[in-house]
């Protein structure tokens, strides 16, 4: 299912469109549909790395998480747990010497 | 004597993406097996940014200390013997080998590797972060989850 939107652009915007498409031989709707496509993976990804940075940082709860990115979460917390575990033993090795 | 780390392919790939590996390679022993040679020469071969990091590494080839090991099809389970019978902790970023070895061996992520070379005054923060940065940049969300969450060890 789709649903039409209707977007008013500047004529100059357009023409550079019309270019674009021209050269890549796909119609303007199509070569919109593409970017906005790419526009709005990037931001998710964007989103969910801030989410688990969020959390790395104690700013949200495990739930919190778990709400916001399902099932990734538990990646994220095995993750944020062996950071912390990993850090603690750099500092305990370095302070015996042996790194 | 330089302490020794074992570092499995997914470790290599995103340390080679920052400009951190002379400085790596000056201060530890870099321990590898057949399989992750062989590994890194398989990514050498393709044209994404992974195979200039890999390329990277294979310059240093004569200094990479090559392990023997069992031969296996996974690279992290050579490395897993390697790690126990030497007694060195393993670098890796690759979660679900993690969850295997369980406690049986120590092992990082890259990204502590950055945080040690920070840790030991050897780079600035600046640098560590903007090392963590440019990993980050080149992996994917997975392997991104760990670039990202590895700047709470700079807190």
């Amino acid at each position: 299912m789709s649903t039409q939107v209707n977007v008013r652009l500047d004529d100059d915007l357009l023409n550079e469109i019309d270019s674009i498409s021209k050269v890549l031989h796909v119609s303007r709707t199509e070569w919109l549909r593409m970017k906005i496509a790419l526009a709005v993976k990037d931001d998710a990804l964007k989103l969910s790395e801030s989410i688990a940075l969020e959390y790395a940082k104690g700013r949200i709860s495990e739930k919190e998480l778990r709400d916001l990115l399902g099932t990734d979460a538990d990646d994220i917390i095995y993750i944020v747990k062996h950071m912390k575990r990993g850090k603690k033993y750099i500092e305990e090795m370095v302070g015996k010497g042996k790194l | 004597m330089k302490p020794s780390f074992a570092f499995d392919t997914s470790a290599l790939i995103s340390l080679g993406h920052t400009e951190l590996i002379n400085l790596i390679i000056e201060n530890y022993n870099i321990i590898i097996s057949k399989r992750i040679l062989q590994e890194l020469k398989q990514i050498n071969k393709g044209l994404d940014r992974d195979a200039i990091s890999a390329k990277k590494w294979l310059k240093f080839s004569k200094i990479i200390k090559l392990k023997e090991a069992k031969d296996s099809k996974i690279g992290e389970n050579e490395l897993f013997e390697i790690c126990q019978r030497e007694k060195i902790p393993m670098v890796t970023d690759d979660i679900k080998a993690t969850k295997k070895f369980k406690n049986k061996i120590e092992w990082i992520y890259s990204v502590h590797l950055v945080f040690l070379l920070y840790y030991k005054k050897i780079i600035s923060k600046e640098r560590a972060l903007f090392s963590i940065e440019k990993m980050r940049t080149e992996r994917s969300w997975k392997d991104n989850l760990i670039s990202v969450t590895g700047r709470i060890l700079f807190q």
